[in-house]
Formats: structure tokens, sequence, C-alpha cells
């Protein structure tokens, strides 16, 4: 029980961190800590939003959704359907690009090519219709559909490029051994197959 | 995000009406990712109001439309990768630093980079999908902003 309850703290120290920091900053300069905390609470209204709906989608996916059939519409051999099929993924949902990084996790533990999810996390950033059409009425149309069209293009290389420097390892080894330490609480290692291990604890 | 919400509604409907244990599975997934995700969020989500704060439009739009040509591209282009504003603000954004006299490319690359590459989640996004996945990724987002923001250069003037 300690060593979860250690990982879920480090999990919370950057948390912990940005309200020392909001509050010193209350503390040398307060008009600047309210408005950034305005705003925060605003993006955070954001987030909140969307992230239940999209933790609910993962939670069906991860439980439902075959790696074959992953593999098989978004792997690397999927071809131009799996290159089109991210596009059209990454546009529907709304949201910051950060609360895809999760769902482009999943997939991948499932099986989608580093390419395709490059397209995808692309996609969702700068390809959304509902965002184009705010875009267009602050920069023009003719820039947000010239941008939106030769971002489309471009996706589509930075894939084939990403997909040349980035090995599609066999599926589940891509998560865990990489990236930075900081911070990673007991449940990062969501293993469908590990299912009952709330607290971390390998005692099943 | 009505598109989610439908979907997962209509998700949720189909699954607990196949399997109910399947989909208690789900929701019990759902909530570990949840909280796995809340604090890297949260602390997202601090910094973004502090960025807000401390870069009001108007300073922004000056500093980006103050240079112009390839510099104020490749400007614009770290300006975008490094800051991290939600898009609701961004685009006003955008339009404030075209008024200020900012040319075609500095804004293109400007939100490509906005949006696309985040020096500021890199954290978060190499934790999810792996150092080499995140480094790769930013680095060919910034490269095709620069090739975006070149093309929109060239074909709008």
């Amino acid at each position: 029980m300690t060593r979860a309850k250690g990982a879920f703290l480090r999990a919370w120290r950057p948390v912990m961190l940005m309200l020392l920091v909001y509050g010193g900053l209350y503390w040398w300069r307060p008009a600047l800590a309210v408005t950034a905390a305005h705003s925060a609470s605003a993006h955070l209204g954001e987030v909140l939003a969307v992230l239940p709906g999209i933790a609910l989608l993962m939670g069906l996916f991860e439980v439902w959704l075959p790696a074959a059939v992953v593999q098989h519409h978004l792997g690397s051999r999927s071809g131009l359907g799996g290159i089109l099929l991210a596009l059209f993924l990454g546009t529907a949902p709304t949201g910051p690009l950060y609360v895809a990084f999760p769902v482009a996790a999943g997939l991948r533990r499932k099986g989608a090519s580093p390419a395709n999810l490059v397209i995808f996390l692309g996609s969702w950033a700068a390809i959304k219709v509902p965002q184009v059409m705010m875009e267009a009425r602050f920069v023009g149309p003719r820039f947000a559909l010239l941008r939106l069209g030769l971002t489309a293009l471009a996706l589509p290389v930075m894939g084939w490029l990403a997909g040349l420097l980035v090995p599609t390892s066999g599926g589940e080894e891509v998560i865990g051994c990489e990236g930075d330490g900081g911070g990673r609480s007991g449940g990062k290692g969501v293993h469908p197959r590990r299912e009952g291990e709330e607290g971390a604890l390998p005692l099943r | 995000m009505i598109v989610i919400y439908t979907m997962t509604g209509l998700g949720l409907a189909c699954s607990l009406a196949r399997d109910p244990d399947r989909t208690a599975q789900a929701m019990r997934w759902a909530g570990r990712i949840l909280v796995r995700l809340l604090p890297p969020m949260l602390a997202v989500v601090g910094l973004v109001g502090i960025i807000v704060g401390a870069l009001p439009p108007a300073i922004v739009s000056r500093y980006l439309g103050a240079e112009a040509g390839l510099a104020g591209t490749m400007l614009a282009a770290t300006t975008g990768a490094i800051m991290l504003i939600p898009s609701l603000v961004a685009f006003p954004l955008a339009g404030s630093v075209l008024q200020a006299g900012a040319g075609v490319m500095t804004i293109a690359a400007f939100i490509t980079t906005l949006t696309m590459v985040g020096v500021v989640t890199a954290p978060l996004e190499a934790r999810e999908l792996g150092v080499r996945f995140t480094v790769v990724r930013n680095l060919l987002a910034f490269g095709a902003a620069l090739v975006i923001a070149l093309s929109m250069g060239v074909i709008l003037s």
C-alpha cells in the first residue's frame, strides 16, 4: 500500500507545484494571479467538459475493440485507408491536443501505427470543423481553408516520415520503458490483463 | 463535444445491452484513466492560465506583428510551439495579430505550431506515447508549420 500511496502523491506533485506558483504569483502580482486563475478555470471547464466523455469512450474501446480490428485499420499496413481514417477520427472530437494523448496511447496499445497516430493527433490539433469555422471568422475564410487544406496535405507526409523514424513495436512494450520518470502513478501500466490490480500490488 | 457524447452515449447503451459485466469493466477502466490523467491535466491547465494571463493578446500581437518575413515566421513558429492557449483564445489572438500588420506567413506558422506543437505538453505526451514519438512528432509538426507557412505566403501574395 505504501508504494501505491507514494506513487499517488508523486503524481500530484506538479499540481502542488502549480499551486505554489500561483500562490507566489499572488504575492508578487495579485492582479496577474487573478487573471491567470480566471483563464485557468475557464480552460479547466473546457477540459472537464470533454474528459469524462473521452475517458468513457476509451474505457469502451479498451474493453470492446479488439486489437485485431485496430491493427487492421490503423496499423502499419493499413495504407491509404488508415491515413484517411486517422485524419477523419481526429476531426470529430473537441478539446485541446493533450487530451488526445491518452487516446492515442490506447490506440497504439491496440496496434495502431505511429504514422497514423501522428496523423490522428495532427488532425485533432489543427483540423477540427467547429474550430475552422471560428478561425474563418477571425482570419478570413480564404486563409482558414487554405491552412486547412495545406495541413491536411502535410499530415500524411508527416505520418510517413514518422513511420520511418519511430519503430512500430509489438504493441504492449511501447508504454512503460520510455518517457521521463516524473510523476508516474501506480496506475500507469494499465494493462488489460492486470485488471484487478487497483493498488498496483501484484498480490493476485 | 456533442459528437463525443453522442458516440459515448450510444456506445454505452449498446455495451450495457450486450454485456453488463464488460460494461462495468469499461467504466472501471474509464475511472482509472480519469484518475491517472487528472493531475497532469490540472498542471497543464494551471500553466495555461499563467500563460494567458502573462501574455495578453495586445503584447503578443505587437511582438509578432513587428517582425516580418522569414525571421518573423520563425519567431512566430517558436512562440506558437512554446505557448499553450486554448483555441477559444487562440483565434481571436491570431485575428488581432493579423490586424497588427503581421504577414500571412507569420500567422500561419503561429497557428500551426500553436495547435500542433507542444513544448509544454511534451512531458505528458512522452509519458503516454514515448519520448521518441514525442520528439519526432513535434519536430515534424514544427517543420510542417514552416512549410505550410511558406506555401501560404507564396500562394496568398
